[in-house]
């Protein structure tokens, strides 16, 4: 019984290493922000600069920004990951300016910490060289599985091993609570 | 990241840890630590991940448990069984928050 007992224990143990815990697929523990930027047009006379510090730093093509873009693609959309990395905590600091293209001045800015929220801009136009603008913000969703459905053979010996490590644990317990009654009533 | 590692981890908490309260059992709280953690830890996983039951629930109902299985299987006093029941699932569900959030 207690060789059975062990043995049992000790292939289960063995064979959870086979077993995806989805641990991997979720190193990061907050998702990508997502801003999205629409209605480029309104923008007469006028573009948008973005302007962050930490992560475009190097890709310098206007004085003062780190990058720019004339709203033109519609709808712009920036996301906190870039080639697969994402920003570090430092470099969510977003600048967002209001550029008047015919005198070169700076006419608004907005800042914005880009983390845990995706945020929709809907830009309505410019009033006294003020962005106008309505703001719709989400929670940032990490969406991942744990057990790998369109792998299905792999998705099928995952979920066997995980019901059947659990199933195993109960029993066993089931059993040794059993053997330990029976002790109880026979030293009764 | 294998099953494997969480299943240590749960062994480290309900086994190695609630040790030094039933330390005169001998090997007796290890093994039963390591059942809880083979049945609790894919349990919860599945629970977790697949389904969209209220977690404080389960965490409510795993605290029961643990102190059910420690009061039946290693020694009745259920003051001693309580306090690691209560105690390494606080610890073991805020790492598992923390992991999983």
């Amino acid at each position: 019984m207690k060789h059975t007992f062990l043995f049992t224990l000790i292939l289960f143990f063995c064979i959870s290493v086979f077993a995806d815990a989805g641990f991997g697929k979720i190193r990061r523990l907050h998702g990508a922000s997502v801003f999205t930027f629409r209605g480029g047009t309104q923008l007469k006379n006028h573009i948008l600069a973005l302007s962050n510090q930490g992560f475009f730093k190097k890709d310098s093509t206007f004085a003062g920004y780190s990058k720019l873009w004339q709203v033109e693609r519609e709808p712009y959309i920036l996301t906190t990951e870039e080639g697969g990395r994402r920003w570090e905590e430092n470099e969510r600091d977003i600048y967002i300016s209001l550029i008047d293209t015919t005198t070169g001045i700076t006419t608004d800015s907005l800042k914005y910490f880009a983390k845990d929220y995706n945020i929709d801009f809907n830009i309505s136009g410019i009033g006294n060289g003020k962005l106008l603008f309505t703001s719709d913000s989400t929670r940032v969703v990490y969406e991942y599985t744990l057990l790998n459905k369109d792998n299905e053979s792999a998705y099928y010996t995952n979920r066997i091993i995980f019901i059947g490590c659990s199933l195993i644990g109960f029993l066993l317990l089931i059993v040794l609570f059993i053997r330990n009654k029976n002790k109880h009533s026979k030293t009764v | 990241m294998s099953l494997i590692h969480f299943i240590i981890g749960f062994f480290i908490l309900k086994g190695i840890l609630v040790w030094p309260f039933y330390y005169s059992l001998k090997w007796k709280p290890l093994v039963v630590g390591f059942l809880l953690a083979l049945a609790e830890a894919p349990f919860l996983e599945l629970l977790y991940h697949d389904t969209d039951i209220n977690f404080w629930l389960v965490f409510f109902f795993i605290i029961v448990f643990d102190w059910m299985v420690f009061y039946f299987v290693l020694q009745k006093k259920w003051w001693k069984a309580m306090i690691p029941a209560l105690l390494y699932n606080l610890f073991g569900f805020i790492l598992f928050t923390l992991v999983n959030a």
